[in-house]
């Protein structure tokens, strides 16, 4: 399922998947899914207004017909919530580094950290845009940056995993 | 994949790519990272991907040409249309995966 769970509702994503599940029994599924991190959603929400002069664009993360958008640990609770786990999973995001060691909850923190490490202009970006910023701001901003810089700001980043039904644990009897 | 929304229906429309924006697309380093994936976890001989939502077979398309089995299921017949263009060995259809079970008749297996 490769760019598909976002184009539907939370409640669909995991209807899909639980009816997957019941359809194949043993299987794995490839899933992508475009990944908000490192910006918060409601700065990505006002920069991609404001980049459009009130619309949603028509690619990239804030595409117009995404209706899930949230991080390596969304996609990751949305799997659970179909009853799958994760059995392997990628980021390609310049702004992480994931490994099998994944820590979920510091999505984040990490991300701030490489880009300050990589010293780009795109950790200026991920400054300003970490915080709210009206479309002025952002004018101003897109300035210092190329075309092509400023498409990144865009770009759908995804999350890329393998996962698999989770064992179903038989239930001791008393 | 590449698509638009019907302002009157609120559907998703596919956008039909040329042939140079469809591979450039299919470099896409996500798409690379997913066939990655299939390639490590899928035997050529013995399993069948089955792409769902398929599009114009923009991520498994390359399988295909490398030997891997594969049936696209899409529900934009334009999509289909064009997966059949760029791949002409697909096995590729208009569907729903809610609604198919999940076995090709014979005659339409090109395997």
């Amino acid at each position: 399922m490769l760019d598909i769970l976002e184009h539907l509702s939370w409640e669909d994503a995991v209807a899909t998947l639980k009816q997957t599940k019941e359809m194949l029994g043993n299987h794995k599924i490839v899933v992508t899914m475009p990944n908000v991190t490192p910006y918060s959603p409601y700065t990505l929400i006002e920069a991609g207004t404001a980049l459009t002069k009130g619309q949603r664009p028509e690619k990239g993360l804030l595409d117009k017909t995404h209706q899930i958008l949230t991080d390596l640990a969304g996609h990751k609770r949305l799997f659970e919530e179909a009853g799958y786990e994760v059995e392997e999973m990628y980021s390609t995001s310049p702004f992480e580094d994931v490994t099998g060691d994944w820590e979920w909850k510091e999505t984040r923190k990490t991300s701030g950290e490489l880009l300050e490490e990589r010293g780009s202009k795109l950790y200026k970006a991920y400054k300003i845009l970490g915080r709210k910023v009206g479309p002025k701001v952002l004018a101003t901003f897109k300035k210092g940056l190329s075309e092509q810089e400023a498409e990144a700001l865009i770009t759908s980043y995804q999350g890329v995993y393998l996962i698999k039904p989770k064992e179903t644990q038989t239930a001791e009897s008393s | 994949m590449p698509v638009n929304r019907n302002e009157t229906t609120g559907e998703s429309v596919y956008i039909s790519p040329s042939r140079e924006e469809h591979e450039e697309r299919v470099q896409k380093p996500f798409y690379e990272t997913a066939r990655e994936l299939i390639r490590r976890n899928v035997s050529k001989e013995s399993s069948i991907i089955i792409d769902v939502g398929c599009s114009d077979l923009v991520a498994t398309g390359p399988l295909i040409e490398e030997g891997f089995k594969v049936v696209g299921l899409d529900l934009d017949e334009t999509a289909v249309d064009k997966a059949k263009e760029f791949y002409p060995n697909a096995n590729v259809f208009v569907a729903d995966i809610r609604a198919i079970p999940l076995s090709i008749p014979e005659e339409h297996q090109k395997f």
